[in-house]
């Protein structure tokens, strides 16, 4: 099987570093090629990163909720850049208040995200999405 | 024992007799000639004549030399992000010695090729990829330079992955591999290719113009002034507890060479370091800084900070700018008076204040909902003491005064020293002691320390330029 590659990151000025090492360390076990950004990283240097990398899935993290706000436009710069047709994940705290998830993720597949993920979302089957998206 | 170090610089041909004797080096003489840029080999001779004379005859003594005469090492880089792996490339040229002639990013363009087809460097340093990483950008660039008229030294130094097919692309031309220089995004590497860099400066760069004829008669090879100096400033922070770090200002009539010696720590714990990280022994240069040859372009960059300097002094601005346009034209003018020895120091002063404003890193503070957060990119010199102010001009003036604006125009902090001891290469024995550290490299190190001047760093006029 090819090998995945995946760039890793915390957005905007967000400074939460725990879920990003869990994530770090799950996928690294898992046999993924990881290239992890850590915290406060820009859309800029996400993208600058999967190209350098020749990565095939960009996995965004936020926590702080202002998600939303952060990743406007995303999809576009990626377009931009040339590498619209990668696959972009998202998910942790993304907005603010009570919001129903099928509301949440209807915004930022709207964005162009390809997949919406809940904090407490089971890392084996986010695995198995992504070898699923990748092939 | 006795040994000679020359320096071939393109105005001056300097030249040093030293003598190490139970452990230690001593300088014995110094000698200046005007470099002869047609046949370097006659002014090398002159040098080594006013420097040996009465003890041996010429060439019975260990010489070692260096040279940045005919414009230095020309090295065009590439790499695909401009942030990554093109800056990456381009630190790895300029830590080599070399000059960064062009940059390029991402895919190369026909007008990319013609370019550098009418630039025609001596090296393409062909970066890109992280190890494993991007394969497309790779691939096409180097169809474009197998499609080229090129003839210049091609290293590459990108993706370990598609080294055989570059190979293949390129097979015909002068190729080198070495490892990648940035094989992951937070290690970079630069390591090899600067090895054979100087490689292949000691092999094809050095002909002609004299050169040649200077290997013959003393059996050695030359290395790029700049490394030189690079590799001698690794050695002090080496070898020295005292010298763990500091900077180093080498300004010559056309450049200005900053060096910095300190790993690259961020301000306190709060800070995240981004962007890649950079070498512990960094080198810039500013090719818009210069003392003669650029000092009309220095009069535009600085032309604020000059105006207030003048204006500090008492002198008048349209007499400084009489004296820039004079020396712009005559590379080995010598300021006579007082008035332009202030004048040079000026112009000094705003060479080492723009180039250690570009060197240094900079913090960004953003306000978040958890609270401030500090975003480092570059290094942080601000805990560094030791300055050293070399080369032709800094060897000869008083110590410039280094105005330092510790905060940029996008209101970003700069990472300046925050207090200065000044050091000044009195006898401008630096050069010709990177190339003595590679016969004795403690005691070169030992005898450098111990001649610099430590002086008062003072202002213009009755200002002082030193905040504290």
């Amino acid at each position: 099987m090819k090998e995945i590659k995946i760039v890793l990151g915390v957005i905007g000025s967000d400074c939460h570093a725990v879920g990003n090492k869990i994530l770090d360390n799950f996928f690294t076990e898992a046999g993924v090629k990881v290239e992890n950004l850590g915290v406060m990283v820009t859309q800029d240097e996400f993208i600058d990163a999967a190209i350098e990398t020749g990565a095939m899935a960009i996995l965004v993290s936020s926590l702080y909720g202002h998600g939303e706000i952060d990743c406007i436009g995303f999809r576009e710069k990626c377009v931009e850049r040339g590498l619209g047709n990668i696959i972009l994940y998202v998910g942790g705290n993304l907005v603010i208040g009570k919001q129903s998830l099928t509301n949440v993720e209807k915004v930022f597949l709207g964005m162009g995200f390809d997949r919406v993920f809940t904090p407490d979302a089971d890392l084996p089957s986010v695995l198995k999405m992504l070898e699923m998206d990748t092939l | 024992m006795d040994c000679i170090s020359v320096d071939l610089g393109s105005t001056y041909t300097k030249g040093g007799l030293f003598s190490f004797h139970e452990g230690s080096l001593k300088l014995v003489s110094r000698a200046t000639v005007p470099t002869t840029p047609f046949d370097l080999s006659a002014g090398f001779n002159i040098c080594i004549q006013a420097l040996s004379k009465g003890t041996q005859t010429d060439y019975d003594i260990p010489i070692v030399f260096s040279s940045s005469a005919l414009g230095g090492l020309r090295i065009a880089a590439l790499g695909i992000v401009p942030d990554v792996t093109m800056k990456m490339a381009k630190l790895t040229a300029l830590s080599a010695g070399g000059r960064v002639s062009q940059v390029f990013s991402y895919k190369l363009t026909e007008d990319d090729l013609v370019s550098l087809e009418q630039e025609d460097p001596d090296i393409i340093l062909f970066a890109g990829g992280t190890d494993g990483g991007n394969e497309d950008y790779i691939h096409h660039n180097a169809r474009v330079l197998a499609g080229s008229t090129l003839k210049s030294s091609i290293i590459y130094c990108g993706n370990r992955t598609m080294k055989t097919e570059v190979g293949k692309i390129l097979s015909g031309r002068e190729i080198h591999f070495t490892a990648n220089i940035l094989p992951a995004l937070n290690e970079p590497a630069p390591e090899e290719a600067r090895e054979k860099i100087r490689e292949i400066f000691l092999e094809k760069i050095v002909y002609g113009k004299g050169l040649d004829r200077i290997i013959e008669k003393t059996g050695t090879r030359p290395v790029p002034t700049p490394l030189g100096m690079y590799e001698y400033a690794g050695l002090i922070s080496e070898h020295s507890d005292e010298w763990k770090e500091f900077c180093m200002i080498d300004m010559g009539g056309a450049t200005t060479d900053f060096y910095s010696s300190c790993r690259e720590s961020s301000v306190s714990e709060e800070v995240v370091i981004r962007g890649i990280r950079e070498p512990d022994i960094k080198r810039t240069v500013e090719g818009d800084m210069g003392m003669r040859i650029n000092a009309l372009t220095v009069l535009q960059t600085a032309n604020r900070f000059l105006r207030e300097a003048i204006l500090r002094t008492g002198l008048d601005f349209e007499e400084f700018e009489c004296f820039v346009q004079k020396v712009s034209e005559k590379p080995d003018f010598l300021p006579s008076g007082k008035v332009e020895k202030e004048f040079d120091r000026i112009l000094a002063s705003a060479c080492v204040s723009v180039s250690a404003e570009r060197h240094a890193g900079r913090v960004e503070s953003i306000y978040t909902s958890g609270g401030r957060v500090k975003l480092q990119t570059g290094k942080n010199l601000s805990g560094v003491k030791k300055v050293i102010g070399s080369g032709g001009y800094l060897s000869r003036i008083n110590a410039p005064v280094w105005q330092r604006n510790f905060i940029d125009d996008k209101g970003w902090e700069i990472l300046l020293p925050q207090s200065i001891e000044y050091y000044r290469d009195e006898k401008y024995l630096f050069p010709l002691l990177g190339n003595i550290a590679r016969l004795y490299p403690d005691e070169s190190v030992v005898l450098g320390i111990d001649e610099l001047k430590k002086e008062e760093l003072s202002g213009f006029g009755g200002y002082s330029g030193n905040p504290e």
